[in-house]
């Protein structure tokens, strides 16, 4: 099931979510695996579309909510990027620290978006295509005012 | 038996072959019962039951040749030094997209887990390319409007040459009536070597950096020929190949090149690369999954399921579930 979310960003949540509990399945975490092949079943002709258009720019996303794991009190982290209108490249991540605040958890996510795109705009490179700024889109001020002005950065949680 | 048959003189009935009740038959029909009569439904177990089927036979002798073909390796006589890694029959049917079987293939495997590192391989890497990295060439090859193609290497690991020096017993089967006990001698990889992966992505690397192609900075899978204002992409996943250019004599080329250096096979427009299903339109390019998701709901018996709306739900958060 998790090769299906090479084409479908919408299931990738909930099939890493119970793949997170693969090593120790209960019953209530078979029933979530249930649904996704129910919802599965109902939209098994989406996928993604990518439109013809020609000046060419990159930008992401990114998310993240606030201790979306109750066992261990972390975080997931989700990004995305776009090349105009299209979906190239999608991630979810479970963050591996614990964040004491959403301002630094969304940093962390920042973090990883911004990772993807230095991959993305040397592959690009690669492709004939310089790109000079790519915009990362975040949610949060207080994050993105961490980046701007990077003090206090044992105490974000302020 | 229609009513209105009627036998004629000298024929008795038991020389018709078929079923006459059938009625009269296309000539496609025909040809498509012809095809399946040769091929045999069952994949054998192991190489005794293969060996009584003559089209099992036909398709190992096929395999065979193809390694003769292409210089695979030679008989040796034996040593008490060497190590010897025995060889392994693995039997496949092949199926259309509707599941009818349409080949019996048959493929000599080594039984790598034999080999010993330092001995038999060092490096056992190959780099695959990301996911990502498909989706950002779909993507690209669509805002600069051009087409994607691709094409498979035929038995591509056999492509790979071996630094290492390998021997493998003969093939069950098959074994030399003249020399019984020698042994054979690898010069290019088999499968199921554990360094086959590496010595593939060596070779073609080594071929396309020849050719003058450029190695992605980031990507190693990715190869790049620039060419005044013209470019090809060509993006490798082992022995499936993707590749577009803004100029059709540059892929001309590069489909030549490859010809004349290795086996091809399956060319044409990307439509399915890796389980994804991918339709190139005027207004731009659709990728999804349709075929994998139906096999997936299969698999689970799901298919008559009913359906949800969302995929998960929203209420709850997933814990331990202790009790459960």
């Amino acid at each position: 099931m998790l090769y299906h979310t090479a084409s479908r960003p919408d299931i990738q949540f909930g099939v890493c979510l119970c793949a997170r509990f693969q090593a120790n399945p209960k019953e209530s975490h078979f029933k979530a695996a249930k649904r996704i092949l129910k919802y599965l079943k109902g939209t098994t002709n989406v996928g993604l579309w990518y439109p013809c258009d020609s000046n060419i720019s990159l930008s992401g996303f990114s998310d993240s909510d606030y201790v979306g794991c109750k066992l261990d009190r972390k975080n997931t982290s989700g990004t995305c990027h776009l090349l105009i209108s299209s979906l190239i490249s999608w991630n979810r991540k479970k963050q591996a620290c614990v964040a004491l605040s959403i301002a630094e958890a969304e940093y962390i996510t920042v973090g990883h978006g911004c990772a993807q795109i230095i991959w993305l705009k040397h592959q690009l490179l690669d492709y004939g295509v310089r790109l000079s700024k790519v915009p990362l889109y975040c949610d949060n001020t207080s994050a993105i005012n961490l980046t701007k002005n990077p003090i206090q950065h044992l105490k974000p949680s302020i | 038996m229609p009513k209105d048959w009627i036998q004629p003189k000298g024929l008795s009935k038991d020389n018709i072959i078929g079923d006459i009740k059938q009625g009269v038959s296309t000539r496609r029909r025909i040809v498509f019962c012809e095809h399946v009569a040769f091929v045999f439904q069952i994949e054998p177990k192991n190489v005794n039951d293969a060996l009584n089927d003559s089209n099992w036979i036909v398709a190992m002798q096929d395999e065979l040749n193809q390694f003769t073909r292409n210089y695979v390796w030679f008989l040796v006589p034996k040593t008490n030094d060497m190590n010897i890694i025995g060889t392994k029959w693995v039997f496949r049917n092949k199926m259309d997209e509707d599941g009818n079987i349409i080949r019996n293939k048959a493929r000599l495997v080594a039984k790598g887990y034999n080999q010993e590192e330092g001995i038999d391989f060092d490096e056992t890497y190959a780099p695959v390319v990301r996911l990502e990295a498909v989706r950002l060439l779909l993507a690209y090859a669509c805002m600069c409007n051009f087409k994607l193609h691709q094409m498979d290497v035929k038995s591509a690991f056999l492509n790979g040459f071996l630094n290492e020096e390998v021997y493998v017993s003969q093939p069950l089967g098959f074994e030399d009536h003249l020399y019984p006990n020698h042994v054979f001698k690898l010069k290019k990889a088999l499968y199921d070597l554990k360094q086959a992966p590496i010595q593939w992505y060596e070779r073609l690397s080594n071929f396309l950096l020849l050719k003058g192609y450029a190695r992605g900075a980031v990507d190693k899978t990715l190869f790049i020929r620039k060419h005044d204002n013209d470019v090809i992409l060509v993006q490798v996943y082992v022995d499936d190949i993707i590749f577009g250019s803004n100029n059709n004599t540059l892929c001309e080329e590069f489909v030549a090149a490859m010809q004349g250096e290795f086996e091809m096979s399956l060319m044409g427009e990307l439509t399915y690369f890796l389980g994804l299903q991918v339709k190139q339109l005027k207004h731009g390019t659709f990728l999804n999954q349709s075929k994998y998701c139906f096999d997936l709901l299969k698999k689970f018996k799901m298919e008559d399921c009913k359906e949800a709306a969302t995929p998960i739900a929203t209420n709850c958060l997933m814990d331990a579930d202790e009790v459960g």
